[in-house]
C-alpha cells in the first residue's frame, strides 16, 4: 500500500502555507519560531515523499539532517527569545526594528 | 629539509603565539625570535641557492585540494631569492623598531599582525601555484589593513578601508583571471592545474593572453601602484603607524612588480606585446607625476611615499620594455628600493619622534645637534636620488641602458625623474637638516641617532653599501631566472632572443604530469 | 708596480676620509691634520713615483689597466672595477694630489677657527678621492661614479656652513645643475654602450670607428658627453652655479671650484677624444661654447666687486679657453692650460683667502685698498697669479694661453674665430685681474685704516701660497714655443696623431706670441690707468654705460632667465598637479566611488524596515516570483 506522491505534496504544501501565514501574521517571536518549524517539516514531508517515490534513502537521511539543524536552530532561537525578553518586557517582533536601514 | 615551507611557517607560527600573549615583554621576545629565525632560515635558503639554475629550485610540492588542482607549491628562483631575503631582513628590523615603541594598546596583537604579514609576503614571493599566490596576496592584505585600521595615526579610519577596498577590487579581477586561466588551460594541461610552470607551457593565443593578462595587470597596477591607480597610497602611507609604512613601502610595494615578472610575462607572453607601450607610458607618467608631487609634498612621509611611486615607475619600465639588461636592473632595483625606502622611512620615524613633527617647513638646522644623524640621512638621501656610486644608481643605470636599447625616447623622459629626484630629496634633507636652527629643542639633539635607532638604521645602510660596492654578487644569482622569465615575451613580440636554449617548451599539447618533486 | 701604487693613491684619501667620518666624536686636531693632510701628501708622493715609473718605460707601454674584480655582469655587459693609468691620468693625479696637498695644508690654518674641523677635512678627502676616481676610472661607469662623487663633495663643501641659507641654496643649485650634467653623461654612456657593446674605455674607443664618422649617433654621443662636461666645467648655459659656489670656504673654492673639479670637463673631452676626433661638428660646437663662455665670463668678471666672484668668473672664462682648445682638437694645449691654471688660480684664491681671513670675512673690493704693505705673502701670490693669468711673457699662463691660441689659429675658420675671441678674452683677462690687484693691494687705505689691522698669516697658509706663486711663474717652462714640448710629448700616447689633432705651426706661433704679449700688456696698462694710477678716476667714470654694466654684473641675466623659463614653469606644473590633478584625479577615483556607493546604499537602505515580518513577506513574494519563472521556463510556456 503506497501513499501517492500527490498526497505527500499536498500535506507538505498545506504545512508550508500554514507556516508562511504564521510567519507573516504572528507578532510573537515564539510563534514565529513555531511557524518556521512548520515550514521546515513541510520540506521534510516532501523529502520523505520523494524518497519513497524513487526508493532512495538519501531523502530520508536529508530529512534527518534537517531535523538536527532545526533542533539547533530552535535552541539558538529560543535562546535569543529569552535574551530579548530579558532586555525588554514584551515580545513583539514589530518593535524590534533597530536594524532599519 | 623543506626550508622554503619552514620559512613561511615560522613567522606564521610566531604570529599566532605572539598574538595570544598577554605579557607584552614575552610577546616582544617571541616576535623578535620569530622574525630572526625567519631571517636565519632565509639565509639558509640563500646559501643553498644554485645560481646556475633558471627554474624554481628548492621546491616543496604538496597536493592541497587535488580536485581543484590547487597545490602547496613553494620554491625560490633568481627573481625571488633576494626579495625573500629582503622581506625577512626588513621585517626583522621592522619588528625591532616596533618593539622599541610598541603601541600601548594590544601591543602583542600588533606584533602578531606584523608577523602574519611577513608570512603572507614570504608565501607570495615563493608561491609556484597561482591559487597559492592569490591566497597569499589577500592574506597579507588583512594584517596590513588591520594594522592601519587599529593603530593608524590619522584622525579618521578611512585609510585602512580605502586600502582594503581598492586592492581587493583589483585582486578580485585577478581571481577571475586565475580561475579562467586554469579552466582554459585544462585542455592543454590535462586536468585542472594552477602551477605556474605548467601554465607556462600553454600557448593561450594572443587574444586570450591579452584578456587574462589584463585581469592580472589591474591587480598588479593597484598594488605597485601604477599611475593613476595610486589613490590609496598617500592615505595608507600617511595614516599607517610608521613601522607599518616602512613595511608597506619597502616590501609590499614589490608584490605588484614581482607578479608582473613572475606571472604576467612568462605565462601570457603572447599578450605582452599589446601592453608594452601602454604600461610603459603609465610608468613614465608615474615617474614624472610622482616626482612632481614629491617636490610639492608637505610632510616627509608624503614626499617619500610619492618618490616611492616614481621609483617603482622605473622598475615597471625596466620590466615591461622586455630588455634583458633592463629587467635584470629592475630585479636589482626592487631590492635597492626596498632598502632605500625602508631607510628613508626609518629616518622620518626618528626625526618625527625627536622633533614632534614630520612637517618639513617646521624643521630646520637639525644637523647642528645631530651630526651622526646628518651623515646617515645624507647617505640615504644620496641613495634615494640614485647618485652614481650608490646602490640605487646601479639598478637605475642599467634600467636606463636597457630602456634606451629598446625605446630611446622613454629613457630620455625617464631621466626627468632623476633630475627631479635630486630636487625633492635635497629639499627634504636641506629643509630639515640645514639652515638656521629652529623648530626643535637643544639644536636638534633630540633627533640624534641613538643606539636604539642605529640598530635599525645601520644594517640598512650597510646593506645598501654592499650592493653599491659589489652589485654583481646579487645580479649573478638573478640573471638566469630573469632571462627565462623574459624570453617568451621577447620571442612572442618578435624580438631577437639570444638565450633561446632556456626557453621553456611551449605548445598547445597535453602537458606532462606534474613534475614530482624530491 | 705602477698600478699597485695607483690603487694606493686612490684608496688613501678614501680611507682617511672614512676614518675621519667614522670617528665617534670630534677627534683632536692633530689627528685630523695627520689623517687629512698626511694622506694627500703620501698620495702625492706615490703619484710622483708612478710618474717616474711611467717616465722610465717606453711611451707605448705607458698605458696600464688594472682590474680589481668583476663588479657586475648584467645583460650582455660586464663591468669591472678597474683603473687606467696612462700619461693623461697621471698628469691629472699629479695636479690633484699636488695642488690638493698644498690647499689642504693651507686649510689646516684657514679653518682653524671652525667648529667642524673634522667635517671639513673629511669632505676634502672625499673630494680628492672622488676626483682621483674620476681621472683614474677604467671605464665609463666609474667615470660617472667619480663624476657624481665630486659633485657630492662639492655640494657638501659649498654648503659647509649649513646654517647660512645662501650657502645651502648655492649648494643645492650646484648639485642640481651637476645632476643635469650627470644625466647627459649617463645617457652618453648608455648610447656608447648600445653602439659599442661595452663601457670599457679601450673597447668603446676601439668601437668608435664603427659608429660612422660624422654620423648623427656619434654627434649625439659627443654632445651628451659634453653636456656632462659643460655642467661640471661651468660652460654656458650650465655655468650659473659656479659663482654661487663661492659661498663655500675659500680653500674649497681654490681646490674644487678653480684648480681641479671644474676642469673635469676638459679631462673628459680629452679622454674621449676619439669620439670628438670623428665628429668635426661636435668638436666645433664644443669650441664655440668654450669661446662664448670665455668671452661672456670675462665681461662679467670685469664688473664684480666681490673678490671671490671675480675669481669665480675668471675661472669660468679660463676653463672656456681649455674647452675651446680641446674642442678644436688641441688636446695637449688644453691640458697644459689646465695645469697652469691649477697653479695660478689656486695661488690667486689662496691669496684672496689670506685677504679675507685678515679682514675677518670681508670680501668686498670697495672696502679694500693698499693691502700691499700689510699682506706681503698675499701680495706675492696674487701678483704672481695675476701676471700668470694675464699672460705676461715668461709666466706660466703666457705659455699655456699662447699654446692654446697658436693651435687655434691653425684650426681653420672656426679656429681663427676662436683665436680672435681668445685674444679679446686675453685683453679682458689682463684688465679684470689687474683691476682686482690694483684695487685691493694698491692705493690709499680706506678711511680710518683697517680695524683691526690685518694680521700676517702663519706659515701654513703662507707656504702654499708661495709655492703656488712660484709655480705660476716657472710652471710654464715645461712647454716652450720653439723650444720643447713637454706636455705634448707626454700626452702623445693618449692623444695620438689623429689628423684632427691640432698643434701650432711656426707662423701661428709667431703671430700669437706677439699679439698676446701686446694684448696682455695693453690690458694691464688700461687697468693701471683706470684703477691703479688714480683711484678716483674709477668713481668719475662710474656713470659710463651704467645699465650695460649692471646687466654684465648680473651675469647677463642667465639666472633670471633660467628661473623664468625652467624653474618657475616646473613649479607651476607641480602646483597644479598637487592642488588640482591629484585631488580630482587619482584621489577622485576614491572619493567618487565612495560617494557613489554611499548614495546607492542610502537608496537600498530605505527598503530595510527592520520588520522581520515584512522581510518574510518579501521573501515569499520572491519565492513565488522565482517559482513562476521556473514554471514558465520548464514548461516552455512562452
Amino acid at each position: 500500500m503506497s501513499v501517492p506522491i500527490g498526497a505527500y505534496l499536498m500535506l507538505s504544501l498545506a504545512l508550508l502555507i500554514l507556516g508562511l501565514i504564521g510567519v507573516m501574521r504572528r507578532r510573537n517571536p515564539l510563534m514565529l519560531l513555531l511557524s518556521v518549524e512548520l515550514m521546515l517539516n513541510a520540506g521534510n514531508v516532501a523529502l520523505i515523499g520523494f524518497s519513497r517515490l524513487w526508493d532512495d534513502p538519501s531523502g530520508q537521511v536529508f530529512a534527518l539532517v534537517v531535523m538536527v539543524v532545526a533542533a539547533a536552530e530552535v535552541v539558538i532561537g529560543l535562546g535569543l527569545v529569552v535574551a530579548i525578553f530579558r532586555s525588554r518586557t514584551n515580545l513583539d517582533v514589530d518593535e524590534m526594528s533597530s536594524m532599519r536601514g | 629539509m623543506p626550508w622554503v615551507s619552514i620559512l613561511i611557517l615560522v613567522p606564521l607560527a610566531a604570529a599566532v603565539v605572539v598574538a595570544l600573549m598577554r605579557d607584552r615583554r614575552i610577546a616582544r621576545v617571541v616576535a623578535l625570535a620569530g622574525s630572526t629565525l625567519a631571517l636565519a632560515v632565509s639565509v639558509v635558503v640563500v646559501a643553498s641557492f644554485d645560481r646556475g639554475v633558471a627554474v624554481m629550485q628548492q621546491v616543496d610540492h604538496l597536493d592541497w585540494i587535488p580536485s581543484a588542482g590547487v597545490s602547496w607549491d613553494v620554491g625560490v628562483d633568481g627573481i625571488s631569492i633576494w626579495l625573500v631575503l629582503l622581506t625577512t631582513a626588513i621585517f626583522t628590523l621592522g619588528t625591532v623598531a616596533a618593539c622599541q615603541r610598541l603601541p600601548e594598546q594590544r601591543g602583542s596583537v600588533f606584533l602578531g599582525l606584523i608577523l602574519l604579514a611577513e608570512a603572507g609576503l614570504l608565501g607570495l614571493f615563493t608561491a609556484g601555484d597561482l591559487i597559492l599566490f592569490y591566497v597569499c596576496w589577500e592574506f597579507m592584505l588583512i594584517p596590513f589593513a588591520l594594522l592601519i585600521w587599529n593603530w593608524g595615526e590619522g584622525g579618521q579610519k578611512t585609510a585602512g578601508l580605502v586600502f582594503v577596498v581598492y586592492t581587493m577590487a583589483g585582486s578580485l579581477l585577478m581571481l577571475v583571471a586565475i580561475i579562467s586561466t586554469g579552466i582554459i588551460a585544462m585542455d592543454h594541461t590535462g586536468g585542472l592545474s594552477f602551477l605556474i610552470r605548467d601554465l607556462q607551457g600553454v600557448a593561450f593565443g594572443e587574444a586570450t593572453s591579452t584578456i587574462l593578462l589584463a585581469g592580472f595587470l589591474i591587480a598588479f597596477a593597484i598594488k605597485i601602484p601604477l599611475w593613476p591607480l595610486h589613490g590609496w597610497l598617500p592615505r595608507a602611507y600617511s595614516q599607517a603607524p610608521l613601522v607599518v609604512t616602512i613595511l608597506l613601502a619597502a616590501v609590499m610595494s614589490k608584490a605588484g612588480v614581482y607578479g608582473l615578472l613572475r606571472i604576467g610575462l612568462p605565462v601570457f607572453p603572447e599578450g605582452v606585446g599589446n601592453v608594452v607601450i601602454p604600461i610603459a607610458i603609465l610608468a613614465l607618467t608615474g615617474i614624472v607625476y610622482g616626482s612632481l608631487l614629491a617636490w610639492r609634498a608637505t610632510t616627509m612621509r608624503l614626499l617619500v611615499g610619492y618618490s616611492s611611486m616614481a621609483h617603482l615607475g622605473f622598475i615597471v619600465l625596466g620590466i615591461i620594455v622586455l630588455d634583458r639588461m633592463a629587467a635584470q636592473g629592475a630585479v636589482l632595483q626592487m631590492v635597492n628600493h626596498g632598502l632605500v625606502a625602508a631607510a628613508a622611512f626609518v629616518i622620518v620615524l626618528i626625526l618625527g619622534r625627536g622633533a614632534g613633527t614630520e612637517d618639513m617647513d617646521r624643521l630646520s638646522g637639525l644637523a647642528k645637534g645631530a651630526p651622526r644623524m646628518a651623515v646617515a640621512f645624507l647617505i640615504v638621501t644620496m641613495a634615494a636620488l640614485a647618485l652614481p656610486g650608490s646602490n640605487a644608481f646601479v639598478g637605475e643605470f642599467f634600467i636606463l641602458g636597457g630602456v634606451f636599447n629598446q625605446y630611446a625616447w622613454m629613457a630620455v623622459i625617464a631621466t626627468l625623474g632623476i633630475i627631479y629626484a635630486a630636487v625633492y630629496m635635497l629639499r627634504m634633507y636641506q629643509s630639515t637638516m640645514n639652515g638656521p636652527v629652529h623648530g626643535v629643542r637643544d639644536d636638534g639633539r633630540a633627533v640624534e641617532m641613538t643606539a636604539r635607532d642605529a640598530i635599525v638604521l645601520i644594517p640598512l645602510i650597510l646593506m645598501m653599501m654592499w650592493i653599491a660596492v659589489w652589485p654583481g654578487s646579487l645580479v649573478g644569482a638573478t640573471r638566469a631566472s630573469t632571462d627565462m622569465a623574459l624570453a617568451p615575451a621577447q620571442l612572442a613580440d618578435g624580438r631577437p632572443v639570444e638565450q633561446i636554449g632556456i626557453l621553456p617548451a611551449r605548445a598547445a599539447l597535453p602537458a606532462t604530469d606534474h613534475p614530482e618533486q624530491p | 708596480m705602477a698600478t699597485t701604487l695607483s690603487w694606493m693613491v686612490l684608496v688613501l684619501p678614501l680611507v682617511s676620509g672614512l676614518v675621519l667620518t667614522g670617528w665617534p666624536s670630534e677627534p683632536p686636531r692633530a689627528i685630523t691634520r695627520v689623517l687629512g693632510i698626511g694622506s694627500i701628501l703620501v698620495a702625492f708622493a706615490l703619484s710622483v713615483w708612478v710618474f717616474a715609473d711611467l717616465l722610465g718605460s717606453p711611451p707605448e707601454e705607458r698605458s696600464l689597466t688594472s682590474r680589481a674584480f668583476e663588479w657586475i655582469a648584467i645583460g650582455d655587459v660586464t663591468v669591472d672595477l678597474s683603473i687606467l693609468v696612462d700619461p693623461l691620468s697621471v698628469m691629472m693625479m699629479l695636479v690633484i694630489t699636488g695642488v690638493g696637498f698644498l690647499i689642504h695644508l693651507y686649510s689646516a690654518e684657514y679653518m682653524g677657527g671652525d667648529r667642524d674641523y673634522r667635517r671639513f677635512f673629511a669632505g676634502m678627502n672625499l673630494f680628492v678621492f672622488s676626483m682621483l676616481l674620476l681621472v683614474m676610472a677604467g671605464n665609463f661607469l666609474f667615470l660617472i661614479v667619480g663624476w657624481a662623487f665630486v659633485g657630492l663633495a662639492s655640494y657638501l663643501l659649498i654648503g659647509f656652513w649649513y646654517e647660512r641659507p645662501t650657502a645651502v641654496a648655492a649648494a643645492k643649485k650646484a648639485f642640481i645643475v651637476n645632476v643635469i650634467g650627470d644625466v647627459g653623461l649617463v645617457l652618453g654612456a648608455v648610447l656608447i654602450l648600445r653602439e659599442t657593446g661595452t663601457l670599457d674605455y679601450a673597447g668603446a674607443f676601439a668601437g668608435a670607428g664603427s659608429i660612422g664618422a660624422d654620423s648623427g649617433t656619434l654627434l649625439a654621443i659627443c654632445l651628451l658627453l659634453f653636456m656632462g662636461a659643460a655642467a661640471k666645467s661651468a660652460q654656458v648655459p650650465l655655468h650659473t652655479w659656479l659663482p654661487d659656489a663661492m659661498e663655500g670656504p675659500t680653500p674649497v673654492s681654490a681646490l674644487i671650484h678653480a684648480a681641479t673639479m671644474v676642469t673635469a670637463g676638459v679631462y673628459l673631452v680629452v679622454r674621449c677624444h676619439v669620439f670628438f676626433d670623428l665628429s668635426w661638428l661636435a668638436g666645433d660646437i664644443v669650441a664655440v661654447v668654450g669661446a662664448i663662455t670665455l668671452l661672456m665670463a670675462a665681461t662679467v668678471a670685469l664688473q664684480q666687486v666681490d673678490i671671490k666672484r671675480v675669481l669665480a668668473w675668471s675661472t669660468i672664462s679660463q676653463v672656456g679657453y681649455m674647452i675651446m682648445a680641446v674642442g678644436l682638437g688641441a688636446y695637449a694645449s688644453g691640458m697644459f692650460m689646465l695645469m697652469a691654471h691649477a697653479f695660478f688660480k689656486a695661488a690667486l684664491f689662496l691669496a684672496a683667502g689670506i685677504v679675507i681671513h685678515a679682514l675677518h670675512g670681508e670680501q668686498n673690493l670697495d672696502r679694500m685698498a693698499g693691502l700691499r704693505k700689510h699682506l706681503r705673502v698675499a701680495y706675492f701670490g696674487m701678483g704672481a697669479g695675476c701676471l700668470a693669468i694675464a699672460g705676461v711673457p715668461g709666466f706660466a699662463g703666457f705659455f699655456a694661453k699662447d699654446d692654446v691660441l697658436a693651435s687655434a689659429l691653425a684650426g681653420g675658420n672656426v679656429g681663427v674665430a676662436c683665436w680672435v675671441i681668445g685674444v679679446i678674452g686675453a685683453f679682458l683677462t689682463a684688465l679684470y685681474m689687474f683691476r682686482l690687484l690694483f684695487r685691493a693691494f694698491f692705493g690709499p687705505e680706506p678711511g680710518g685704516g683697517y680695524r683691526p689691522v690685518p694680521h700676517p698669516s702663519r706659515w701654513w697658509m703662507s707656504v702654499p701660497v708661495v709655492i703656488l706663486g712660484v709655480l705660476s711663474i716657472v710652471g710654464g717652462l715645461v712647454q716652450v714655443p720653439f723650444g720643447w714640448a713637454g706636455i705634448t710629448d707626454w700626452l702623445q700616447p693618449v692623444t695620438g696623431n689623429a689628423p684632427s689633432v691640432l698643434a701650432p705651426t711656426h707662423t701661428t706661433e709667431v703671430v700669437t706670441v706677439i699679439t698676446s704679449s701686446v694684448v696682455a700688456l695693453a690690458g694691464i696698462a688700461l687697468a693701471w690707468w683706470l684703477f691703479g694710477a688714480d683711484p678716483a678716476r674709477r668713481l668719475r667714470l662710474a656713470g659710463v654705460a651704467r645699465s650695460t654694466r649692471e646687466v654684465m654684473r648680473g651675469g647677463w641675466r642667465f639666472d633670471e632667465v633660467c628661473d623664468d623659463v625652467i624653474v618657475e614653469p616646473g613649479r607651476t606644473v607641480a602646483d597644479v598637479m598637487w592642488a588640482e590633478v591629484e585631488p580630482k584625479g587619482p584621489q577622485g577615483i576614491i572619493t567618487g566611488t565612495t560617494a557613489l556607493l554611499r548614495g546607492g546604499a542610502r537608496l537600498v537602505g530605505a527598503s530595510q524596515s527592520g520588520l522581520v515580518r515584512a522581510y518574510a513577506f518579501w521573501m515569499v513574494l520572491g519565492i513565488v516570483a522565482v517559482g513562476i519563472v521556473l514554471a514558465i521556463v520548464v514548461t516552455g510556456a512562452v
